[in-house]
């Protein structure tokens, strides 16, 4: 070949490893070679960052686990306080009117669904007891007046008082063809409207909880959930200073490496997503990790001291995917983030520094 | 001007100057000289003390010719060495590669010059530990562009080409320093460079693989009419050289042609 004519090097016309822009230089950096490399360099240093992981899947942990473990105590303190406000109906329901057996009982529901639940676990609840009563309804509200003939030789009414009930239902045209005047209102507002007909024997169900006692609680659960956001950002920054140490070190061990690839052509954008995409490996496989161990802390922590089906049953499928989901998004982006100063440093670096070897 | 529109006419300056630097490099005429180092200094500062590792080196080096610099250590050989190779900026002079400026180039300029016209050859070997021969020597050539298809080709002809056919898979633990540096080598060559660093090949070779390695790298050179410039201690390599660069402290002692100078290196008997 002769080389006296300056170096005409031929420039390959067709690419698959970039993008090619007019000049005929490859834009964007070859991803299968950055992807093949950054795996392969994670796998290779996987026992070193086991710590770093580490801190990662703790953080994680803990993030999810508090996540899944509030909609799990909300769930399971209406679970709870269903269940007191059905035993407590029952209760009285007996007291009012002696053994149910082959008695009527009306239902009136209100006309929304806000005490479906409720209402659900009373029948269940009466149901289970075997006892051979006669239930009719549950009768939407808005329809409890329309047929009077509901109420012939009922024992009791038990009636879901919303808080606002604009319909005042004449309890005196109902009970009057009653074998037993008896109505049970459940109501959430202890300042509802009262029956004041001494003939009939009512009888307020109030939940347990006042509005009040609702708030106190509500202000504390704050503070808590609060106490535990600085807990869970804390536990985040120590596993991101963790990731960028462990990042420096591994920049500081492949200097000659990456220096290497400087010299073969490798533009600042290769080094930059090659970090990146390590460092997001890193945070990704942790964040995993992470949520699945604070599924498990949480379940744990709640089945040792409340119901196992009560517990599972409580967990939302669609609202624990999305809890999954930002679970990683964090551990993904405390990683990149961590990455960025270790990043800087790899580009800053001159080839020269990096490899001189004087014997 | 607004900002938006400076970073335009900025980019367009950008992209202005980039395709008149590949132009000029891809057709220029030029003077002929694979290298060319004007008056170049490099000084360090350590504190208060200045190290005056290069003053004032003149150097110009032929298309084709395989040049050896040598000299005792802390002579500014190396320092020399990654001035010609781009490694490492001048405080003062000039670098001519190719009669291109390296110290007027952008980072991409820089890289794409890198990638496109030299090869380097270290002395710790310096491959990608994680990479098969095959990928370290297909490595460059993604860079550069080419296809999967092509640059697997190109690598293993090459990798034959300096004895390695058998050994493609092979990741550098597996295998030995000689062969370590031939891929090396074949990295080096991989994208037809115009000019090849050499900085101590055979620095960690015994004698009989480092004599192999220069006689690989000389008929290389013969072959593609490649430059060659090493750096080395090694005396084995005086025997191949065209031209001998003497470097002591910081300046070019003397530049003697093969043919001037008597040389016995002591072999090794068998």
């Amino acid at each position: 070949m002769d080389k006296s004519q300056p170096s005409q090097r031929s420039i390959p016309s067709t690419s698959n490893t970039g993008s090619r822009d007019q000049f005929g230089r490859v834009k964007n950096p070859p991803m299968l070679e950055i992807v093949r490399m950054a795996y392969r360099g994670v796998r290779n240093r996987l026992g070193r960052m086991v710590v770093t992981w580490l801190g990662i899947v703790l953080g994680i942990t803990f993030l999810m686990s508090a996540m899944v473990s509030s909609g799990i105590r909300l769930a399971v303190q209406e679970t709870s306080d269903r269940r007191a406000a059905v035993e407590s109906m029952y209760g009285v329901l007996r007291a009012e009117v002696g053994k149910l057996d082959d008695k009527k009982i009306v239902i009136i529901r209100p006309d929304e669904e806000s005490s479906a639940a409720t209402l659900e676990g009373l029948l269940a609840w009466l149901k289970e007891n075997a006892e051979q009563m006669q239930i009719v309804g549950p009768v939407k509200s808005s329809k409890a007046t329309m047929d009077m003939t509901l109420y012939e030789n009922a024992s009791a009414i038990v009636a879901w008082v919303p808080e606002k009930w604009s319909l005042t239902p004449s309890w005196q045209d109902m009970t009057k063809s009653m074998q037993q005047a008896v109505v049970l209102r459940y109501t959430p507002d202890p300042d509802g409207p009262f029956i004041s007909d001494d003939a009939i024997r009512s009888t307020e169900i109030l939940p347990k909880v006042t509005e009040d006692q609702k708030k106190k609680a509500g202000e504390q659960a704050r503070k808590q959930k609060l106490r535990t956001q600085w807990l869970i950002g804390i536990s985040l920054l120590v596993a991101a200073i963790g990731i960028t140490n462990a990042l420096l070190m591994s920049v500081t061990e492949r200097y000659r490496e990456i220096s290497t690839l400087k010299c073969l052509g490798a533009l600042n954008s290769f080094i930059i997503y090659l970090m990146f995409i390590e460092s997001a490996v890193l945070g990704l496989s942790g964040a995993l990790a992470g949520t699945a161990g604070g599924i498990v802390f949480s379940l744990v922590g709640w089945i040792s001291s409340y119901d196992m089906n009560m517990v599972i049953g409580s967990i939302h499928g669609p609202e624990l995917l999305k809890q999954c989901a930002i679970c990683s998004v964090v551990g993904l982006v405390v990683s990149l983030i961590a990455a960025i100063y270790p990043t800087r440093i790899a580009v800053a670096m001159i080839p020269a520094d990096a490899m001189r070897t004087e014997i | 001007m607004n900002s938006s529109e400076q970073n335009t006419k900025d980019t367009a300056n950008n992209d202005e100057r980039l395709k008149a630097f590949i132009d000029e490099v891809s057709s220029f005429e030029g003077s002929g000289l694979a290298v060319r180092v004007d008056d170049v200094q490099k000084v360090y500062r350590m504190g208060k003390i200045e190290v005056r590792a290069l003053d004032g080196v003149n150097l110009k080096i032929n298309r084709g010719e395989y040049i050896s610099i040598m000299g005792p250590s802390g002579s500014g050989k190396s320092t020399l060495f990654n001035m010609m190779g781009g490694l490492d900026k001048p405080t003062s002079g000039k670098v001519y590669v190719d009669d291109v400026d390296i110290a007027e180039l952008d980072p991409s300029e820089l890289a794409w010059l890198r990638c496109r016209k030299m090869g380097y050859i270290f002395q710790t070997f310096n491959l990608i530990g994680t990479m098969t021969a095959l990928e370290n020597v297909m490595l460059p050539m993604a860079f550069a562009g080419k296809s999967n298809d092509e640059a697997l080709d190109s690598g293993v002809d090459i990798l034959t080409r300096v004895g390695l056919g058998d050994r493609c898979k092979h990741k550098p633990t597996e295998l030995s320093g000689g062969q370590q540096q031939r891929v090396a080598i074949a990295r080096a060559f991989a994208n037809d460079p115009a000019i090849i660093l050499a900085d101590e090949p055979t620095g960690n070779l015994d004698l009989k693989t480092g004599q192999a390695i220069i006689t690989l790298l000389k008929d290389m050179n013969q072959e593609r009419q490649t430059t060659v410039i090493s750096a080395t201690h090694d005396h084995k390599m005086l025997d191949v050289s065209d031209r001998i660069v003497w470097v002591a402290d910081g300046r070019v002692d003397r530049i003697e042609k093969r043919k001037d100078v008597e040389i016995e290196v002591g072999k090794v008997v068998e």
